[in-house]
């Protein structure tokens, strides 16, 4: 491709930098009409003006020494790391921050230097707002992080008493209590302990939250076993059946996925209880979706809209107990990843839950 | 003597209770707060502190710290009674220097447990608390 200087003119104009040529002692040869907007002037007036015309009084100086070394020395310098931050100086007097990127060019047999300018102010502005936004909500959670815990436990303290005197209650005076006295107050420890849950899980979803996510490799089948294997010990009057196809890996926060699994194979364990052989499959279907599933009491998918607010509860707690935040617990998590989560069900034929941790691109990886 | 740091009344009634009906004949005196504890410990010679961890003024961290910096007390079993559903608490409960730990609201049956463990590392170590120890080892918590 041949440049013409026709075709160079053009784009001098068109450029939505400002673009300007300066010679060797400094004088602007030409200032393309974004210099000029730039700057404040008319483009004939630029070109009646040294260079140090656009930089504050303060700085003319060194930047004079500067253009002398770099003549000496001159190689091209693009924006970025190894580009100049300064400030130039508009007609009206203001300074405002310009990023600049520099190089020789040989016209007619003498050197000039091509400039390129583009105003900064707009990104400084926004990189200020950032840091400023950044830095209030970094405080703000670690407010929210002190004010949860200090909550909980202050909540729990009061609960303690209630569960500690029930019980009281129950040992030093069971003898003088009819069944029915027995019954209340065991009705008051399940609802203290009940309590107690509900504010562990809380603290638990608003740590969710908040959580810096940390992005890696993460062995999904080896979480999952692990945390089966944990579950299932402690159900020793049936029989579950855990499958989990092997090499599932996820890019995502292992310590996030963890809760993740913990939370819907608890779930998985707890609506199966009732059937003689539990069977819960972890695994990944065709368009790359993580699930796990399981042959429990299952649900009406006419609900599904509920199932992941916080306290929803598809189900009576005389059915299956339960604070209606796990579900809440994976939603935050997976939307923390920019994935979703859904379920498809059945009543009394079991359940499967979806979810993917990244946006879908459609790619499967 | 037995010493308990409690700053609840609450729980300081259940650790009470579980202390009598454990079959403790100890005497029970009560610190509400971490400086309280020192200079009551320091004063009294406990055979054994039972502590919450959550304390004002100077937490329950502080107050073993400072127990086991002081020669005399180096030794006195320390019991930790917990609310924390936070493990990392009795962790460093333990790295500072506690034998052991019972959750609350204090179950005596745990309580139990929790003091049978310390009277076995009493047998095991030959150290009983509070006395003068010439042999400058420092075995710290089980």
């Amino acid at each position: 491709m041949e440049f013409s200087d026709e075709l160079f003119r053009r784009l001098l104009e068109a450029a939505p930098d400002a673009i300007l040529i300066v010679d060797r002692t400094g004088a602007i040869a030409h200032a393309n009409p974004q210099t000029a907007h730039l700057f404040g002037y008319t483009t004939e007036e630029m070109e009646s003006l040294s260079i140090e015309a656009l930089i504050p009084e303060r700085a003319r100086h060194r930047h004079v020494a500067h253009r002398e070394s770099y003549q000496a020395n001159s190689a091209l310098r693009p924006m970025g790391k190894e580009g100049l931050s300064l400030l130039g100086r508009h007609h009206d007097g203001h300074e405002f921050p310009v990023a600049i990127s520099l190089s020789p060019v040989e016209i007619e047999g003498a050197w000039y230097t091509i400039a390129i300018c583009r105003d900064m102010t707009a990104h400084q502005k926004t990189e200020e707002t950032l840091r400023q936004t950044m830095n209030h909500l970094r405080q703000a959670n670690r407010e929210l992080e002190s004010f949860s815990y200090s909550v909980a436990h202050d909540l729990r303290a009061p609960l303690r008493s209630i569960d500690g005197f029930s019980q009281a209650l129950l040992e030093d005076y069971g003898a003088q209590l009819d069944a029915v006295a027995h019954d209340y107050l065991a009705r008051v420890r399940a609802a203290a302990q009940r309590m107690a849950s509900l504010i562990d899980d809380l603290l638990a979803l608003s740590r969710v939250s908040r959580a810096e996510i940390i992005i890696g490799d993460v062995d999904l089948s080896g979480t999952a076993l692990e945390i089966g294997k944990r579950l299932l010990s402690t159900e020793t009057k049936r029989t579950i059946d855990l499958v989990v196809a092997p090499n599932l890996i996820a890019r995502a926060d292992p310590r996030l996925v963890a809760i993740l699994l913990e939370n819907l194979l608890r779930n998985a364990v707890k609506f199966t209880s009732k059937r003689e052989e539990a069977r819960i499959i972890v695994g990944r279907n065709e368009t790359g979706a993580f699930f796990v599933k399981d042959n429990g009491a299952g649900f009406d998918m006419a609900h599904a809209h509920k199932l992941f607010g916080v306290f929803q509860r598809l189900h009576s707690s005389a059915e299956f107990e339960g604070t209606g935040i796990g579900l809440a617990t994976v939603e935050r998590i997976v939307a923390r990843h920019g994935g979703r989560v859904w379920a498809e069900a059945e009543v009394d034929r079991g359940a499967t839950f979806f979810f993917e941790l990244a946006p879908n691109t459609g790619a499967t990886s | 003597m037995i010493l308990l740091v409690e700053d609840n009344p609450d729980d300081e009634l259940l650790a009470m209770r579980a202390l009598r009906k454990s079959g403790s004949t100890y005497d029970v005196r009560v610190a509400r707060d971490g400086k309280q504890a020192i200079e009551m410990i320091e004063r009294l010679a406990p055979r054994l502190v039972l502590l919450d961890l959550k304390l004002p003024y100077l937490d329950g961290h502080g107050v073993i710290t400072q127990i086991r910096q002081r020669f005399l007390t180096r030794h006195t079993p320390i019991v930790v009674l917990t609310t924390s559903t936070e493990p990392g608490d009795v962790e460093r409960a333990y790295q500072l220097g506690a034998n052991s730990f019972v959750q609350k609201p204090v179950d005596f049956l745990e309580f139990v447990t929790a003091m049978r463990r310390i009277i076995e590392y009493w047998l095991e170590t030959n150290r009983a608390p509070a006395q003068a120890d010439t042999d400058g080892g420092d075995g710290q918590g089980t």
